[in-house]
């Protein structure tokens, strides 16, 4: 592997939200467990604040919508939602042992995508980010134009990934997505 | 009817300069620009529409009178397409309802724990 090569571009705050942006502090809004679904009476809500996310969304559809969000092209290019990974700081994930560790620092491990620390010359904040791990099978959505709003007003838009690193990052998140679930595993005698 | 091969006819329509184009759109616009049962004061066509249904014309006038029947065929299945399809997009949005929330719980990301498989 080279030497040196920079894995991360600092995020340009008014421009489109890219993918692989790595974004802090977005408050997803959602019902709370058992809230009532219909009726007159306010719904219950929960605000849950994610201290790092990282949007999986395709680039070239960021780019369009934010083109129709302008009104350079057709409505029909709108993206009504924005898919978001959960990310970790990866000294607070628990890991069961330094083998587990040490395949999930290799990306070895299928489920989760280990990021290095991005120094704060790549931050967009300066500030720099912590290692972090990203868990493909926690992820939500928000309205993009709620999405938009919010790296306005309260979430920070921090660092993106570069070329090979985010094809490596789209690549595997798309084919845990697409693993076949099989009735039961190959047998060995 | 003239029937001078295509490459003539193309490179003939790429020497018009776009005031040339502005002409002949308003021109023909005149012509065929407007639906016989349109109504004062309706809205127009868009310029651009205009144009296009202008250089239709024009490449329909100089077809070969072999490219005719294939060419009928064509514009009746996008005739018959276009006049059915409900508009570009083709997702409408749901309905929407506004309804009032109330935030009960506050907290942040569950912390991940690994498997030990």
């Amino acid at each position: 592997m080279t030497a040196g090569v920079e894995k991360y571009i600092p995020s340009e705050v008014g421009k489109d939200l890219r993918q692989g942006e790595i974004l802090s502090d977005v408050v997803q809004v959602r019902l709370r467990e058992g809230a009532t679904l219909s009726g007159p009476d306010p719904r219950e809500l929960v605000e849950v604040t994610h201290e790092w996310v990282i949007i999986v969304t395709q680039d070239c559809d960021l780019e369009q919508d934010w083109r129709a969000r302008a009104g350079q092209t057709g409505e029909d290019k709108l993206l009504p939602n924005v898919l978001l990974g959960i990310a970790q700081e990866a000294g607070k994930v628990q890991v069961p042992g330094k083998d587990a560790w040490k395949r999930l620092q290799q990306n070895k491990d299928e489920r989760y995508q280990f990021l290095e620390r991005i120094p704060p010359r790549l931050d967009a904040l300066g500030q720099g980010v912590p290692e972090l791990v990203v868990d493909f099978k926690q992820y939500f959505t928000l309205p993009t134009d709620e999405l938009y709003r919010r790296v306005k007003e309260q979430a920070k838009r921090r660092s993106r990934l570069s070329n090979e690193y985010l094809a490596h990052f789209a690549s595997r998140f798309s084919y845990f997505q697409s693993r076949v679930a099989l009735p039961d595993e190959h047998a060995s005698q | 009817m003239s029937t001078r091969p295509w490459a003539l006819v193309l490179s003939e329509l790429g020497s018009q300069t776009s005031s040339d184009w502005t002409k002949d759109a308003l021109e023909i616009r005149r012509i065929i620009g407007v639906r016989p049962s349109q109504e004062t004061g309706e809205e127009l066509q868009e310029p651009v529409s205009t144009v296009a249904r202008f250089l239709c014309h024009l490449l329909i006038e100089r077809m070969p009178d072999r490219g005719l029947p294939e060419l009928c065929q064509s514009m009746a299945e996008f005739f018959e397409f276009y006049s059915q399809a409900p508009s570009s997009r083709l997702m409408l949005p749901g309905r929407q309802d506004r309804v009032q929330g109330v935030v009960r719980e506050v907290r942040s990301t569950a912390p991940f724990r690994i498997p030990e498989d």
